[in-house]
């Protein structure tokens, strides 16, 4: 079985709360803003910057804390 | 799977009151039973956006938004409170207790409409992305502006008349229904959110909140088009009460969902701290 893009492991954490259409939405959008890079050249070093610029969306939707957690959470799972 | 018991929540509240309001219609407590059935889901409607607005931290967005919707309902109970016949009128005054009645309704109108549109542009100020073209995302909001006119427009006609006339006494109801007019307005960006969120979690709160402003609209509906459909003054009230029950639930629902995802995400790391190690989704 293929193993999982970074993109799409990031955007799998985030579907259940987002959505999966917003997930990988954000995903692509905040990697091709933040990093000039395109989901599929996203690599786990990436993640970290990523997910700095998930966090003002997931702070919103869920509050500052539980955004950092669950930042937190992507940071360590994805691989 | 618990979210869905959100939805049914309402619904079950509905068929109740329906139960109930034909059980009692021409029972000397009908009035007594109207008027507890309507504060009873203010109450519902404030204690669910206010317990959504502390599940989050002190200055954050979603928290004042919530704060507001609830803030609305505070204004409403405060209003309906100076009905009770507890002296109000003895110790105001009939103008002093008309603008207190006045000043309690402008404030819940306005609070409602700004804690709306905030929740209405939450996907501008979190980036994100709403679903479908340009074009058809004005349509649908040019479609709930039509609605809103035909439904919301002639109370602001009426009563905007009446001010303009020199009636002062109608400021209250031309807020209220202003407020309305723009509420319903926001019915597009609610439900492009909840379409932008679905199959996720969130996707609950913005359409539970969609289906509320609906319920809100068909409210209005009925009176303004209760006459014309041939419904009587009673069965009109009646359906109107039913229309108001599921805004308030339907909106008590939302923000319990949105409470029930924010402590849900904050206990889903706490376990995989406590654990160190890898958690499924949660299951709701």
């Amino acid at each position: 079985m293929d193993k999982q893009t970074v993109a799409e492991q990031v955007a799998a954490q985030l579907a259940p709360y987002l959505g999966p259409f917003n997930a990988s939405n954000a995903v692509r959008t905040w990697s091709e803003r933040k990093l000039l890079l395109s989901p599929e050249d996203l690599r786990p070093e990436h993640v970290p910057k990523l997910l700095e610029a998930l966090r003002p969306m997931l702070c919103t939707f869920v509050g500052r804390s539980s955004a950092t957690v669950l930042v937190e959470k992507i940071g360590r799972e994805v691989r | 799977m618990r979210f869905r018991w959100l939805a049914v929540f309402p619904v079950a509240w509905g068929v109740t009151f329906l139960v109930l309001a034909a059980a009692l219609s021409g029972v000397s407590s009908y009035g007594i039973f109207l008027r507890t059935e309507i504060e009873l889901v203010k109450i519902l409607a404030l204690l669910g956006s206010w317990g959504a607005a502390l599940a989050f931290e002190k200055g954050e967005y979603m928290r004042r938004a919530w704060f507001l919707i609830g803030a609305a309902f505070a204004c409403f109970l405060l209003r309906d409170l100076t009905l009770a016949p507890w002296g109000f009128e003895e110790a105001l005054g009939t103008t002093g207790l008309l603008l207190l009645r006045g000043a309690l309704s402008i404030l819940g109108n306005l609070s409602q409409v700004v804690g709306t549109w905030m929740l209405a542009r939450v996907w501008k100020v979190s980036g994100l992305s709403l679903p479908g073209q340009r074009s058809r995302q004005i349509l649908v909001l040019l479609g709930a502006m039509a609605l809103a006119a035909v439904f919301a427009g002639p109370a602001v006609v009426e009563h905007g008349g009446k001010v303009l006339a020199g009636g002062w006494e109608a400021i209250p109801l031309l807020a209220s229904a202003l407020g309305d007019a723009v509420v319903l307005c926001l019915i597009a960006p609610l439900l492009l959110t909840a379409l932008a969120l679905h199959g996720g979690y969130l996707e609950w709160v913005w359409g539970l909140l969609t289906a509320s402003s609906l319920a809100w609209l068909l409210y209005d509906g009925v009176q303004v088009f209760g006459p014309n459909l041939g419904l009587s003054t009673d069965a009109a009230r009646v359906a109107s009460e039913l229309f108001r029950a599921l805004g308030c639930t339907l909106g008590f629902s939302a923000g319990v969902a949105q409470r029930w995802i924010v402590v849900q995400v904050q206990g889903l790391t706490r376990e995989t701290a406590e654990a160190g190690t890898a958690v499924s989704a949660p299951r709701m």
